[in-house]
């Protein structure tokens, strides 16, 4: 039965004001997203056009559906409906700027005998994030030129990873780059087509990499950085823990791990200590002491 | 100095890694068990995520938890013993509920949160379990429980259950997965505890979810 | 106006917690376990708050440890608010560095007596 929602007007709520409750202390258990009542309006919207594409008309049926399925696809398909991810460079520039302004100085006084930086995104998707880390460390970070630095970028998905090497970006995409950075390191190669200079496209390593597998993920260690942001969203709580684990495992002690803004480690893992810094609150591996 | 390449694998040699070739040789599930008495938290949880792989291992690792000193690698025992799942696993953290240990009673109740239907055969069991706390346990697992009876069960511990804090789980429980039926037993509720607030609140609020939410 | 922070798991008894503080004029905001806790605590400027003892991946005696070992939420008084009345319970409670304690359930004349006095504000 498809819903017609054109007879709905902004008088008719789609769902019940108790039931939206249900629903959001359920989903900010999951999740730890939460949804203030006035947002009622927006997500019942969301929520109600996923719900009919699912093949439920009733929210009730809907919601009963979605605690019990055993599988919990159905939960994680409406948790990626309900997150926006869109990837452009300069994404959550305050982490950016917490890079640059504490976290890697905080390293940098951990140091180690070896004089090189590691960082890696994951997931790099189409290369919007290891390049803006690049770009921020070269122009924002004062003590760039006194190590050197090895960015690794790694995704699940071959296809943006190719695109990622290539390293074409459209308007969208590069719109909060400042100027002066774009003029220097990207050269228009076609109408609203900017490439990124090859010597950066050279620098990143990229790999193809499934998260989940112990036995790829092995090799990834010794790391001071990762950047993992909104991707942990769309795990179930045993990803979630493994991902987090193995992240724990990848950092040198003492290393930082970045995740989305929305995120939190409050859901998924105690390892990890949490830090406060201007920029942004962000997680740290236990240790050195 | 400045941005360089490297491949992975080529991390700095770390004493505290487990060399190469030992991970190689002994991976199958005795080498690997071998290893809980590792001194290096890094290769405890190494070989406990890899252990993962082979169920028969739930009862060495279920005997390792609570002598595990470090929270790190117990993080680690129990997400691997969340993903082998089934009935040893199950039975063997439901020792665990009573372990004085907070971080290890926390950490069992999340992981059999994550497997409610081994649990439904225990369930029984566990409301009516001597300690309040192992039976507040039992509610919140009920939550996630994909089982039809599970509003029945929480209405018949309301009209016996003598400790007030654990009947607040169950009001909280009822008024998420809690039935126009169940309003009866809420009510009733409230005159085996006269004058609580707590409990008045709790009960006004989950029949007021369920009412209005139908 | 004071600001109070309430760290349960469970969503009922932050409701009525709420619901008992707001009435006394105070801002709320909620946290559902120990590491939530800290991450809002670090974030915004709290005058209080009440920190329930079991809670998954952070419970309250760590929250309380972490609060204290940080700079800034070092001073944040904190209420444990823990289902257990033994003595023991109490005491580790002090050592973890909460400032208070109260039994749940907690009728809604002692949290207001409580956190009132310990927030510096008179009662009306």
């Amino acid at each position: 039965m498809a819903f017609d929602t054109s007879v709905q007007t902004s008088d008719m709520p789609l769902i019940r004001r108790e039931e939206f409750l249900k629903f959001r202390d359920f989903f900010y258990r999951k999740t730890g997203i939460y949804y203030e009542e006035h947002k009622q309006s927006t997500i019942e919207l969301r929520l109600f056009k996923h719900m009919t594409e699912m093949g439920f008309d009733d929210f009730r049926l809907y919601f009963n559906h979605l605690r019990f399925q055993a599988s919990g696809l159905d939960l994680q398909s409406l948790i990626n409906r309900m997150t926006v991810n869109e990837t452009f460079f300069m994404r959550e520039e305050n982490q950016l700027q917490c890079l640059v302004n504490s976290a890697l100085d905080e390293v940098m006084r951990i140091r180690r005998a070896d004089n090189l930086l590691r960082l890696w995104s994951i997931p790099c998707s189409t290369g919007e994030e290891p390049y803006s880390l690049a770009l921020y460390l070269l122009e924002r970070w004062p003590k760039v030129d006194h190590v050197n630095i090895a960015i690794s970028a790694s995704d699940i998905d071959s296809n943006v990873l190719e695109q990622a090497k290539k390293g074409v970006y459209g308007p969208r995409s590069v719109n909060n780059i400042p100027k002066a950075w774009l003029q220097r390191y990207f050269r228009t190669i076609g109408p609203g087509q900017f490439q990124i200079a090859k010597e950066l496209r050279d620098s990143i390593d990229f790999s193809l990499l499934n998260l989940s597998d112990p036995v790829q993920t092995k090799h990834f260690r010794g790391y001071d950085v990762i950047f993992c942001r909104n991707l942990l969203i769309y795990f179930d709580q045993e990803s979630r823990r493994r991902a987090a684990e193995t992240f724990y495992d990848a950092l040198n002690p003492g290393g930082f791990l970045f995740l989305g803004h929305a995120e939190s480690m409050s859901r998924i893992s105690s390892l990890f200590k949490v830090r406060h810094f201007p920029d942004a609150i962000i997680y740290q591996k236990p240790g050195p002491t | 100095m400045g941005l360089v390449k490297i491949n992975p694998p080529n991390h700095p040699q770390d004493p505290n890694d487990p060399p190469e070739d030992h991970r190689a040789r002994f991976r199958g599930p005795g080498g690997l068990l071998e290893q809980l008495s590792d001194p290096r938290a890094v290769a405890r949880r190494w070989a406990i995520r890899e252990l993962a792989a082979f169920p028969e291992s739930a009862n060495a690792l279920l005997a390792h938890l609570p002598m595990e000193p470090d929270n790190s690698v117990r993080e680690v025992m129990l997400t691997t013993l969340m993903a082998i799942g089934g009935e040893t696993v199950v039975k063997g953290l439901i020792a665990y509920l009573r372990s004085e240990d907070v971080f290890l009673r926390n950490g069992v109740v999340e992981v059999l949160q994550a497997l409610p239907n081994e649990l439904a055969v225990y369930m029984d069991w566990l409301l009516r379990d001597p300690d309040p706390d192992v039976r507040i346990f039992a509610v919140d697992i009920l939550r996630e429980l994909a089982h039809p009876e599970a509003p029945a069960w929480l209405e018949a511990i309301l009209a016996q259950e003598t400790e007030i804090n654990v009947c607040g789980s169950v009001v909280d429980c009822l008024s998420e997965i809690g039935a126009p039926q169940s309003i009866p037993a809420l009510q009733n509720l409230l005159t085996r505890f006269p004058g609580q607030p707590f409990l008045e609140f709790a009960v006004s609020m989950a029949i007021e979810r369920i009412q209005n939410g139908k | 106006m004071k600001k109070i922070l309430i760290v349960d798991d469970m969503n009922t008894v932050r409701m009525y917690h709420r619901q008992i503080l707001l009435q006394s004029g105070f801002e709320i905001e909620e946290a559902c376990n120990g590491m939530e806790g800290l991450e809002k605590a670090m974030q915004d400027r709290f005058d209080l708050a009440l920190v329930d003892v079991n809670m998954p991946k952070m419970d309250g005696y760590r929250m309380i440890q972490e609060l204290r070992a940080n700079e800034e939420t070092r001073h944040l008084l904190t209420i444990m608010i823990s289902t257990e009345s033994k003595p023991l319970d109490r005491e580790k409670a002090w050592l973890a560095g909460a400032n208070f304690y109260l039994v749940k359930p907690v009728s809604p004349a002692d949290l207001t007596m409580a956190v009132l006095l310990m927030t510096g504000v008179t009662p009306s």
